[in-house]
């Protein structure tokens, strides 16, 4: 199916009348996007579950406050990134003060996962991946797995264009050294 | 995306030999989510007329009551207390006037004063805790011949005089 433009998308949403035929729309167009990048930073599915409907929820509440002083996808990348970075947080503290290891925990989830049907080497990246601190994992998966460019993904993280490329050389040189290690 | 046979000659900057995150979800997912998600709005915009009529329920009220008082009670009291309880360093930084060394030494002497008066008080309960014969014997220097003049003198009472 042809998704619209976002500028047209908008237009229906702000004329009021069809507010949630527009919202509809912009669903269609971006869970699938949304869904798998969180997906890849928070690994359980009903973790990502949770979090999507988050996401689309605060786009609900604030797409009437958006001024398309940026893109409207680097927009909703930007919450995201935000809400599964929230939620990675809070369960990185919760692990810590029970003296667990969050990053174990989802290689454990990923290893019994039901939603996972990737070979090997997939498998090898994503536990690679988690082990990653938050920011070098953010901006590995929105390069290399949403394929935006440098210019877009400082748009969404607000970071400069050489702090991204050199987060993104770390991820890169740390995940190859562990699946060369495991 | 072309899978790699080799873990070993993986190279994640291949842009023609990328691998894909292997996720998948469970069947008609994204059918379901856009369902869960317009059900969700819809109970939010219902939720949050109920959760305005909340807030005026009578607990809430009581409470917020409770604190507004105590936050007035204790506005009320830092000057009374302030007052009443001036720190050294307001003590120490009260200039004392003439009138009020003056006042200050009246009343230390009145003070003074009323201490001997009790002083003087306490000297004649103790004179009444003697006993009155003792009382009477100590200041006895007035004889039978005085008493018989006087009574002379006074020209009263003949039969008490026959008796002396």
């Amino acid at each position: 199916m042809a998704h619209l433009p976002d500028n047209e998308i908008l237009k229906i949403f702000r004329s009021g009348e069809s507010k949630d035929y527009a919202f509809n729309l912009l669903m269609k167009k971006y869970q699938e996007k949304v869904y798998h990048f969180v997906r890849r930073m928070l690994v359980i599915h009903e973790d990502a579950d949770d979090v999507v409907q988050n996401v689309f929820i605060k786009i609900w509440n604030n797409l009437d406050k958006f001024r398309e002083d940026s893109q409207l996808y680097t927009w909703i990348y930007r919450i995201s990134v935000n809400e599964s970075v929230t939620f990675l947080k809070s369960k990185q503290l919760k692990s810590f003060i029970s003296f667990g290891d969050y990053p174990a925990e989802q290689i454990k989830a990923l290893n019994d996962d039901n939603y996972f049907s990737g070979y090997e080497i997939e498998k090898k990246l994503q536990q690679a991946l988690v082990k990653l601190p938050n920011q070098q994992r953010t901006v590995f998966n929105l390069r290399y797995f949403d394929e935006l460019t440098y210019e877009q993904i400082s748009e969404v993280l607000g970071v400069t264009t050489g702090a991204l490329k050199a987060s993104y050389h770390l991820a890169v040189k740390k995940i190859e050294k562990n699946i060369k290690e495991n | 995306m072309r899978q790699p046979t080799d873990i070993h000659n993986f190279d994640l900057n291949d842009e023609n030999n990328k691998v894909s995150d292997g996720y998948t979800v469970p069947d008609g997912y994204f059918d379901n989510l856009t369902l869960k998600i317009q059900n969700q709005i819809s109970n939010n915009k219902k939720g949050k007329t109920i959760r305005f009529a909340g807030y005026f329920n009578p607990k809430n009220i009581v409470i917020v009551t409770s604190i507004a008082a105590a936050v007035i009670t204790g506005l009320l009291l830092v000057p009374v207390l302030m007052k009443n309880e001036p720190t050294a360093k307001q003590e120490l930084s009260q200039t004392v006037t003439s009138e009020q060394t003056e006042s200050a030494i009246f009343d230390e002497s009145l003070a003074l004063q009323v201490e001997s008066d009790y002083q003087a008080l306490d000297f004649e309960n103790e004179v009444d805790l003697i006993p009155v014969a003792e009382h009477f014997a100590s200041d006895t220097t007035i004889s039978n011949e005085d008493i018989i003049q006087y009574l002379e003198n006074e020209d009263l009472d003949t039969d008490l005089l026959a008796e002396l």
